[in-house]
């Protein structure tokens, strides 16, 4: 089960959200653990004992720092931090290096969970007594699987009080109504048109260079998408999520890319690693240090191969010449200029994502600068572009801030039909997604007659 | 003014939750109200069953959920059709693999062809040919509907070119062995009008086989390569005009209907067709109840099976051994004025002893029959010849 399987949108979420409204409040978090459970259980299956042990385990060893940090023991409490961050990381690596299969939202429920045990340890919030509460806060159905990463502090005092008002079930389905047609209409049709460039055995340049474009507004969608979901589904319950992605593409700068593209990660890094290092108050060599340990860690939380880590550190050598040497130059230059140029950097990275080896990113930036011998432009590339021109057009206008303009300058018709015209709009967004849901799963076995 | 804004505002978003609710409830009434299909014929698989609600505890429960859900969901067929015609109006030109093609046509994405398969197929046709010399061995091999009829594609389709393929394939096997591309007959027909003043239609718009009318003309070229100096008069019948074959339902596009003719030899040789897996015997190469089925092309033979025998009146001497793909269903029955006996053999589900068959039926001639997009990716005929 998935958030765009039309099991989970025409019955597990609606019957989820009526059925929280009608469980007395006393109860109502312990229905949301079933059915997170529930949920995951569906979702990831076999690996749900996973997601159980970490639960436990971090509400005893929760409990166990705040005893220690009433009584004053800040040497052990250290250990005890110490010894239950490498645990945790120690799952976490054992099942992205070991070859076993990989639970499903393990990087994002440990996160949460180290974010717990970080933010009890420094005293920032207390540990939660009440097991269904933190239990709820580790598995909760909306971000269990891919984020947002909310932070333990932000997220307690919601636990206790989280109520569902007209408003935040309305603006909440309206956020999930704008996820799953960012993640149907837009991901899954660039991911369709990059696969079928990635299959080619050899193209032209720009053919190759839109396949990376593909990608990359492919990998924008689909997790913007999920997370603007997650987001919409939370507010159902009364719960906020924190954002996640704040139109990435249209950054200036590398640091504001990553202030801007899974938001929630990158303020994990900053508080729980680069800030406890010291950040950039100690120095330009430890500056330096910091921001390649923070990449570091940051390539190899999202893959196991050597291509995340290249990637990490792509990321982290643009960060770091920006912030010490390239940064008056860059101020120089126009606003479209610096975008293109963080643009630049940004897709030719996701190439490490989609590449399984280094030699394949090698291969695939060969066939840009033509090693194919295909030449630069051919009718492949007027295939795969004209096929897919609106599409485009669409994924790049969105990619800003034409889209809210565009719904703001409807509204504002006279009279209420502006809101008609976007509610009919809605209307065909949704029966569209529908149809194209369905038709994923449409297969058809060809006629023994082959 | 921004007070209007902001209720405008609150306006909408109560609005579309209204109308999510509804649509939530309207589509779980309506699913929970739909009785379960137990098979698609727009996908021709069986669909899944409801899961019983006793196992929704064990893993993979939910993943069979899913699967139940989605198959039985309401207005299935009809949605999947509106996303591919969203997919078109928003430019799309390929739909699961299958182009949309102009004046009706859709034509299946080309398959690549494997070099080492193929030099392995076609060092198996000549060594079959070197150890068998007092047989008369040929070769025919069609090309896709992508490379016969270019001007129907869309622009800038991705296509391989097949017609080119297919003489470097040919060029492999020995001079022994007739050979050919049917590339030139079918592009040649399609330039032509029928007696009715239309294109002579050689591939159909639905399905990636070619006509009758193609097979026909491929026959007439290949009628010195069989050693058939004098062909038989053929009468044409249009047998069904609703066909909508393979591409249609892998597109989902349900805009274009086929039609399917057959050629009858006017002379009055008659045919016993026996097939081994259905353990039947019919007076004819053609099965009409087939037409009531979806896929209209079965009326040819009911489509594959490990080996046909085909015993006519013809007296001719000769007996054919055809080793085929589907393509030779259409093809076949328009040999049997020309040989006593035809055995057709499928290498994808034939797993006996090809030598036995030679001996057994006195084969004089053998005929390989295949599509290039079959024979590009297959294994079994190097295996079969052994």
């Amino acid at each position: 089960m998935s958030f765009v399987s039309l099991l989970f949108l025409v019955v597990f979420l609606p019957a989820s959200v009526l059925l929280a409204r009608l469980i007395p409040e006393r109860f109502r978090n312990t229905f949301l653990l079933l059915v997170s459970l529930l949920f995951y259980a569906w979702s990831a299956g076999r690996n749900l004992p996973v997601l159980l042990g970490e639960m436990v385990f971090t509400y005893f060893a929760a409990r166990e720092l705040q005893r220690r940090r009433a009584r004053g023991d800040t040497g052990t409490l250290s250990f005890c931090l110490l010894a239950d961050t490498v645990l945790l990381a120690a799952v976490l690596a054992v099942y992205k290096y070991s070859g076993l299969p990989l639970p499903a939202g393990i990087s994002f429920f440990t996160f949460s969970a180290l974010s717990c045990l970080f933010d009890v340890g420094r005293g920032k919030a207390d540990a939660e007594k009440n097991p269904v509460s933190l239990w709820l806060y580790l598995a909760f159905f909306p971000k269990v699987l891919m984020g947002p990463i909310a932070q333990y502090a932000d997220m307690l005092p919601q636990m206790d009080s989280h109520p569902v008002s007209a408003a935040s079930l309305e603006r909440g389905t309206l956020r999930f109504l704008a996820g799953l047609f960012k993640k149907v209409l837009l991901a899954d049709a660039f991911g369709d048109a990059f696969r079928q460039i990635h299959a080619l055995p050899q193209m032209a340049s720009m053919t190759a260079v839109l396949g990376t474009v593909f990608y990359g507004l492919q990998l924008y969608y689909d997790f913007s998408g999920y997370s603007d979901m997650a987001i919409g589904a939370a507010s159902m319950f009364g719960f906020r999520l924190p954002r996640n992605f704040d139109h990435p593409y249209t950054a200036g700068s590398a640091s504001d890319f990553w202030r801007r593209w899974h938001i929630t990660l990158g303020a994990w890094f900053r508080d729980y690693v680069y800030i406890p290092l010291g950040g950039s108050r100690a120095g330009k060599a430890r500056l330096v240090l910091n921001l390649a340990v923070v990449w570091l860690l940051t390539g190899i939380w999202h893959g196991n191969t050597v291509n995340f880590v290249l990637w990490g550190l792509w990321w982290g050598i643009i960060v770091i010449l920006e912030k010490l040497v390239l940064a008056r130059f860059l101020d120089k230059l126009s606003g479209v200029l610096r975008c293109a140029l963080v643009n630049l950097a940004a897709f030719s990275g996701w190439i490490f994502f989609f590449s399984p080896t280094p030699g394949d990113c090698l291969h695939w930036w060969g066939q840009i600068f033509g090693a194919a011998g295909a030449g630069f432009w051919n009718s492949q590339t007027t295939w795969y572009l004209t096929g897919n021109l609106i599409l485009l057009a669409a994924g790049i206008a969105a990619c800003g801030t034409i889209p809210a303009r565009l719904v703001s300058r409807i509204r504002k018709c006279r009279g209420r039909s502006g809101v008609w015209i976007l509610a009919g709009l809605t209307a065909l967004l949704l029966l569209l997604s529908v149809a194209r849901i369905l038709s994923s799963t449409y297969q058809t076995f060809l006629y023994a007659a082959f | 003014m921004r007070r209007k804004n902001v209720s405008k505002g609150r306006h909408f978003r109560h609005i579309v939750f209204c109308m999510a609710a509804l649509a939530c409830a309207v589509l779980f009434a309506a699913n929970l109200l739909t009785p379960d299909r137990s098979f698609s014929a727009a996908e021709n698989r069986s669909l899944s069953a409801r899961p019983s609600l006793s196992q929704c505890l064990t893993s993979g429960w939910g993943q069979t959920a899913d699967r139940w859900y989605s198959d039985q969901f309401v207005l299935r067929d009809t949605l999947v059709k509106l996303n591919s015609l969203a997919g078109r109006c928003a430019g799309q030109r390929e739909v699961n693999g299958v182009y949309i093609g102009k004046d009706g046509y859709l034509f299946e994405k080309p398959t690549a062809k494997d070099p080492v398969k193929t030099e392995r197929t076609a060092k198996a046709i000549a060594a079959f040919s070197h150890e068998n010399p007092d047989l008369s061995c040929s070769v025919i091999l069609v090309p896709d509907a992508a490379s016969v009829l270019a001007r129907n594609l869309p622009a800038n389709a991705p296509v391989s070119g097949q017609t080119g393929e297919i003489d470097e394939f040919l060029e492999q096997l020995p001079a022994s062995v007739r050979k050919l591309n049917a590339s030139d007959a079918l592009i040649k027909a399609s330039g032509q009008k029928t007696a009715d003043g239309e294109e002579t239609q050689v591939f159909y718009r639905t399905d990636h086989h070619w006509t009758t009318d193609g097979a026909y003309a491929v026959f007439q070229a290949a009628q010195e390569l069989l050693n058939i100096p004098e062909p038989a008069a053929y009468s044409r019948f249009v047998v069904s005009d609703s066909f909508q074959g393979t591409l249609a339902s892998q597109s989902a596009d349900g805009a274009s209907k086929d039609a399917v003719t057959i050629y009858i030899p006017d002379s009055d040789v008659r045919t016993t067709v026996s097939y081994s897996d259905l353990q039947t015997r019919r007076a004819s190469v053609y099965m009409p109840e087939k037409l009531e089925q979806k896929d209209q092309y079965q009326v040819f033979f009911g489509g594959n099976h490990p080996s046909v025998e085909i015993e006519t009146t013809a007296d001719t001497g000769r007996s054919l051994l055809v080793f085929k793909d589907s393509f030779a269903n259409s093809f076949v029955p328009l040999l049997t004025p020309y040989y006593d006996t035809i055995i057709l053999i499928d290498p994808r589900y034939y797993y006996e002893n090809v030598d036995a068959v030679l001996s057994s039926y006195g084969i004089t001639d053998v005929m390989f029959l295949y599509s290039a997009d079959t024979l590009w990716s297959d294994t079994q005929l190097a295996d079969a010849l052994g």
